[in-house]
């Protein structure tokens, strides 16, 4: 079973490159030990640029490089949410795998 | 941006210790004043219904967070003749007030305003301000060549271009306009003026273009009008 992390939790609206950080912090020690993590953006209305790409683009990298110890999927987001995170993960060239 | 200005004006002086005294134009004093100087000054267009977010001081991060959500909802969910508008709104005050707190740091704060326009065309109107460093100061930190303070704005608008190390910094312009190349929007139009600076960033039926003039004085800080044109 995969480590869902419920975004919403933290605000319909995610909007800043801080918040990213906090959260990325936060999941990173509520996940420690597991094999993968679900980053769940139901109910979550918008999402910036630069919270993606603190949040959701810089977690991928440190997934990919083995740096957290677990692997990134997204379930859940919108399409305005999931086209700014698509685009975050672009800028890095990276992806995420889809959910199992 | 005549709120916004008006208001970063009185704190300025109140942070320096002197006393404010604000009048409504209609007040007797104030009108004894414009009678003296022969100036009528008109009302302002519109009314309360019109403000989306009145002149807010921001200081800290989740405060960004905060009107950033309130702005997204009031246009999606009240205000549905131009809820169309709400993403690229929320992109904007979310990306540009962060910014303003981020690099603009000053013992102020920045300051962001949100309002509807109805006539002649439905839009959105954001005004930011800070009084910290400025944009071209701040780019010029890592392009030192870019001397003329105009283009140095617009340079900074670009992707990927910031003033810090990081190369994963800068997109905050950018991922604004990138918000408002939708067909939902008319037309975006953002003027930042910054030092002698001052660039108009246009995006018409998705096309985006950069124009740079002469600022007519010195600003210090960075001062931006972002206009959101419904279809």
């Amino acid at each position: 079973m995969p480590y869902v992390y419920a975004l919403a939790e933290h605000g319909r609206t995610l909007a800043t490159r801080p918040l990213g950080e906090m959260l990325r912090e936060d999941l990173i020690e509520k996940a420690a030990g597991e094999e993968i993590v679900e980053l769940d953006f139901t109910d979550v209305l918008g999402a910036s640029h630069s919270f993606a790409d603190e949040f959701v683009a810089r977690l991928a990298e440190e997934a990919e490089s083995d740096e957290v110890g677990f692997a990134v999927t997204l379930v859940g987001a919108s399409d305005d949410v999931e086209r700014v995170i698509r685009r975050a993960l672009d800028r890095r060239e990276l992806s995420l795998p889809q959910p199992a | 941006m005549f709120a916004v200005r008006l208001r970063v004006f009185i704190d300025w002086h109140i942070e320096r210790g002197r006393s404010v005294v604000v009048e409504k134009p209609q007040s007797p004093a104030a009108k004894a004043v414009f009678d003296a100087m022969g100036i009528s000054p008109r009302s302002q267009p519109g009314g309360e219904d019109d403000t989306i977010m009145p002149v807010t001081r921001l200081t800290e991060f989740p405060e960004v967070e905060d009107v950033a959500a309130q702005t997204r909802e009031i246009l999606e969910y009240q205000l549905t003749d131009v809820s169309p508008l709400g993403a690229a709104a929320f992109m904007a005050v979310s990306e540009l007030c962060a910014n303003a707190i981020d690099h603009g740091r000053n013992s102020l704060g920045a300051y962001a305003a949100v309002r509807r326009i109805s006539e002649p065309r439905k839009m959105v109107t954001i005004a930011i301000s800070d009084l910290g460093v400025g944009v071209p100061e701040h780019i010029r930190q890592r392009y030192p060549e870019w001397r003329e303070d105009g283009w140095a704005i617009a340079h900074a608008t670009k992707e990927n271009v910031s003033g810090t190390d990081d190369p994963h910094r800068g997109i905050g312009f950018s991922a604004v306009l990138e918000a408002a190349l939708t067909r939902s929007l008319h037309a975006a139009q953002m003027d930042i003026l910054s030092a002698n600076g001052h660039c108009r960033l246009g995006v018409v039926q998705e096309t985006d273009k950069v124009e740079v003039f002469p600022a007519p004085r010195f600003r210090r800080g960075t001062w931006i009008t972002y206009d959101l044109i419904s279809v």
